[in-house]
């Protein structure tokens, strides 16, 4: 103290300088206090849509460069196979398209949105062989196949639901695909080891004995019953916390948390849409699943939209969306 | 037995030859003042702010009992145009005269926070604030004049600031901080209720928020210390033999430690001004930095130490011995060590000690002597061995792994068995342990009451403690006994474990259509922020005219002199009506007891009586219109 009243001549100085450095910080403080406010009473503007590149228009927010996954001479085999055969031979699931179409599709969908080189699911030599001696990649393929079916179920008989669900909401028309629920990695692995908030060994409860748990007298409603515990409550809390952690929101974005089992917001007619979805997946599908149960994250990555999702059934082959 | 006490000692002067503080210091000569004496002199224009500032107040008057001035003009500006456009809002706006469902809600999200026009909704919610706001601020300056005018200390205003922090933070500070008026605070009877609903279930679950926690910890002890301090006065009025020696003996005996008169008034303002504040705290933090109280807690098994618990703790036992080989000396007077403390429970031949930094906190710096008796002894084995069992359990949870223990603590429970062993008995990693621990903990609390009427009754004090410690034993004994057996599963009843707490807390009001509807949870509620309120009050009354004695409520009680006087002064001119030294702890008792025995009765109804709150409070009439969804 003494040093600094020295070095300022006086305690009189002193005080000046000290009067200085606290107005400063407080017109400082003031003027961004003001700023701030000026910039909250201000209309929001627009938002943009930044084209970074062709697959973020298919996606909603997702990007993984196909170049990273597909090999040189699988380019180089695809364009052979393009000459040779202009219409696709073999054809299962995506009827009606040409190659070049479904090539497209292969390296937009299949090869990002897994992470993966064609050489995971067909042979090189010709693309539409169903046996060319390499079991693993045949079983890839196979299960590829069972895949592609359950998102065209998906598409077309639940998020084609969707819209008739409430008057007050309207879907996104975000739809299904690879990367909605792999996000890049061939094998996802849906449940980590740790969940957050959570017992480790939480699993939603979408098994068969579970058939009407999101019905009205079902296990997710425990409003006012006297045949259940506690624990059971515990239970419907946990499955809630994880849609909270997996969408991001809180309670408030499906209930007005005032009475749980009201109807009132509209994103609940939504979530229990999903939720049945869900539970069909695990029911109906889930032998190809690798031995996992589907969580809502799997999909939603935090998002109320899943980033993996194509943004709408426009970018995608019409074999896999609600017919138009 | 006669002390003394050396000349040398720190003591010397301020103790009597009995090792006692000179009497003249604790009863002030000269003759009692009559309250109608002590108003006149004081009620007398001059020494408001405004007098400060400009030399002249054109309201320092006083009208009947009240006292006017110059802030408490604009407090009524506030009241009278906050309570008509509040009923215009109910009357005009939407129509009703339910005033229990009125439904005020803040400008919507969308509008930033611009003010919004007439005829867009929350414009009244805007007014209606800014009112109340002027009011608040209002009461507080005229509460500050008050104190200047009866030269009190400004306690009283600072606490009741604290209370006008929450609102400011709540109502201006939050929505600024968010970005949009929206956020504010729904205003309504019932109304009001939703938003606290919706804001705790938006950032996930309140129950997690620590600020939150320790809010309503705080909120829970002022009705604890209130409850305590309320019994003791209470114990010790119309029976003149009693002194201050015997409340103070009665405490060591139980508890190890007495506060002492000015202490429990200190602690009782700090506690209940800091629950507010921490609220403030936990209220603002939600939406603007965390959204996500759940999983909020990820950090903590992220903290470093875990992994390296190893390093941790050969560090920590490093710190450990270089700090206790610290060279640490002082000088023990060996008369002052042997003699200084004795009074009523000096023939329990126990040693006391003296704590320097709680005698400059409560002015009361003496630890013990501890009184233990049989049903002590019942009581802490019983608290140990179901202690032992819980905290076993815990180590059996994560595989007797100590740093998991340490890790988990807080989300380890020892759950009651599950639903279909009903009443019985189970396996006893299945909740049988539960049920043991639990028959133990009732043991434990039913002798430590025992203990209290014992002791009360050795110290010549009333039974008041007794009873009140009943009023919470009413509400416990409802949570894991007579419910429970009620419905018919222990399975109803809460685990044991700081999660476990708060998930049966929520669990259960979620299981019967939200307890804020649940008009007996209501009652608890109120009395349970009344009984801070009232702890606030009367401790900030107190300790701001300490300085005349307003802490000596046994004698206070009986002749009434100027401390306790300012304190009546104060609240008759500033609210119309004043409790004296002896009635202030009646309030105190009935609040505190009625926390428990309303929040008791609500909880006994539930599942029982009622299945679902919410459709009881929309047959009754009193909830506010739903949400109207925008298409």
């Amino acid at each position: 103290m003494a040093l600094l009243e020295n070095l300022f001549g006086g305690k009189r100085n002193l005080f000046w300088v000290y009067f200085v450095m606290v107005t400063l910080v407080l017109v400082g403080t003031s003027y961004f206090v003001i700023l701030y406010i000026y910039s909250a009473t201000q209309p929001d503007d627009e938002e943009e849509i930044v084209v970074e590149d062709a697959l973020s228009l298919l996606y909603v927010d997702y990007y993984e460069n196909p170049d990273d996954y597909i090999m040189p001479e699988s380019y180089i085999a695809m364009a052979e196979y393009q000459q040779q055969f202009p219409q696709p031979q073999g054809v299962q699931v995506l009827q009606g398209e040409d190659t070049t179409a479904i090539i497209g599709y292969m390296i937009n969908y299949f090869s990002a949105g897994m992470g993966v080189d064609c050489s995971y699911c067909h042979s090189l030599e010709n693309f539409s062989a169903l046996e060319w001696g390499d079991p693993e990649a045949e079983q890839n393929r196979s299960n590829a196949y069972q895949h592609l079916l359950m998102t065209q179920e998906l598409n077309r008989e639940w998020l084609g639901e969707l819209d008739t669900l409430t008057d007050f909401k309207q879907p996104s028309g975000a739809q299904i695909i690879c990367a909605t629920c792999h996000n890049g990695q061939a094998q996802p692995q849906v449940w980590p080891e740790e969940i957050p908030s959570l017992p480790n060994d939480f699993r939603l409860p979408l098994g068969e004995e579970f058939e009407h748990s999101v019905t009205e007298e079902g296990y997710l409603n425990v409003n006012a019953r006297s045949d259940i515990s506690l624990d059971t409550v515990q239970q419907n809390q946990y499955v809630m916390y994880h849609m909270n952690t997996s969408l991001g929101v809180g309670c408030t974005h499906c209930h007005n948390s005032r009475y749980f089992p009201s109807w009132e917001v509209p994103a609940k007619y939504y979530s229990l849409n999903m939720l049945q979805m869900t539970q069909h997946v695990n029911l109906e599908w889930g032998e190809t699943l690798g031995g996992q149960q589907p969580s809502c994250n799997m999909c939603h990555q935090g998002e109320v939209i899943p980033p993996g999702s194509a943004r709408s059934v426009d970018v995608l082959p019409a074999a896999l969306v609600p017919e138009q | 037995m006669r002390y003394t006490v050396s000349k040398d000692s720190k003591l010397a002067g301020k103790m009597n030859e009995h090792g006692q503080e000179p009497v003249a210091r604790r009863i002030p000569e000269g003759r009692p003042i009559s309250f109608l004496e002590m108003e006149a002199q004081f009620k007398k224009p001059g020494g408001t702010i405004m007098h400060a500032l400009f030399g002249a107040d054109p309201f320092d008057f006083w009208v009947g009992r009240f006292y006017v001035g110059t802030f408490g003009v604009l407090s009524l500006i506030g009241i009278f145009f906050g309570v008509i456009f509040y009923f215009y809002q109910m009357l005009i706006v939407e129509d009703t005269t339910n005033i229990l469902a009125v439904r005020l809600d803040p400008p919507p999200i969308s509008s930033g926070l611009r003010l919004v026009s007439p005829s867009d909704p929350g414009f009244y919610w805007q007014l209606i604030v800014f009112f109340a706001t002027l009011s608040f601020l209002g009461w507080l300056f005229r509460q500050v004049d008050i104190s200047r005018k009866l030269s009190m200390g400004y306690e009283v205003p600072i606490a009741f600031g604290a209370v006008v922090s929450s609102w400011i933070t709540i109502q201006i500070l939050r929505p600024v901080a968010m970005g949009a008026w929206g956020n504010g605070f729904a205003l309504g009877i019932t109304h009001h209720l939703d938003w606290v609903s919706n804001i705790g279930y938006q950032y996930f679950n309140f129950f997690y928020n620590p600020f939150h926690a320790i809010g309503i910890s705080l909120l829970f002890a002022s009705t604890l210390v209130l409850a305590m301090h309320g019994s003791i006065i209470m114990s010790a009025s119309k029976r003149p033999y009693i002194r201050e020696g015997n409340e103070d003996g009665f405490w060591r005996n139980l508890l190890g430690y007495s506060i002492g008169e000015v202490g429990i008034h200190r602690m009782g303002f700090w506690v209940a001004a800091s629950s507010v504040l921490f609220s403030n705290l936990c209220i603002f933090l939600s939406g603007t930095l965390v959204k996500d109280w759940a999983d909020f807690w990820s950090f903590w098994d992220k903290i470093p130490v875990w992994e390296g618990a190893a390093f941790t703790t050969v560090a920590a036992a490093a710190s450990v011995v270089v700090w206790r080989g610290r060279k640490r000396g002082r000088y023990v007077d060996p008369i002052e060590y042997e003699y200084g403390p004795s009074g009523l429970e000096g023939t329990f031949l126990k040693e006391t000690t003296h704590v320097g930094f709680m005698k400059r906190l409560f002015n009361e710096g003496q630890v013990g002597p501890i009184y233990l008796g049989a049903w002590g002894v019942i009581s802490i084995l019983a608290g140990t061995l179901c202690s032992f069992i819980i905290l076993e359990h815990y180590l059996y949870l994560v595989d007797y792994n100590p740093i998991l223990f340490l890790r988990e603590f807080f989300v380890l429970s020892l759950d009651p068995p599950p639903m279909e062993y009903g009443l019985g008995f189970a396996p006893w990693r299945d909740g049988g342990s539960w049920v043991i621990a639990t028959g133990l903990l009732h043991v434990s609390v039913l002798a430590w009451l025992a203990r209290i009427y014992n002791r009360a009754r050795a110290a010549a004090l009333g039974p008041q403690l007794f009873w009140g410690y009943v009023a919470a034993l009413f509400l416990y004994f409802i949570i894991y006994l007579i419910r429970p057996v009620i419905i018919g599963n222990w399975a109803q009843a809460s685990g044991h474990g700081f999660k476990a707490i708060l998930d049966w807390t929520n669990n259960v009001s979620v299981q019967y259509g939200n307890f804020y509807y649940n008009p007996f949870h209501m009652l608890s509620i109120f009395f349970l922020l009344g009984s801070t309120l009232l702890l606030a009050m009367h401790g900030a009354s107190i300790v701001a005219a300490s300085k005349w004695g307003a802490h000596r409520e046994l004698e206070e009680m009986m002749t009434e002199t100027g401390g306790t006087q300012r304190a009546q002064l104060f609240w008759r001119w500033c609210m119309g009506w004043q409790a004296t030294s002896r009635t202030i702890h009646i309030w105190a008792w009935w609040f505190a007891a009625m926390t428990a025995i309303t929040g008791g009765i609500g909880l006994l109804l539930s599942g029982t009586a009622v299945m679902d709150w919410f459709q009881f409070a929309v047959e009754a009439g009193f909830v506010a219109p739903p949400i109207v969804p925008v298409p």
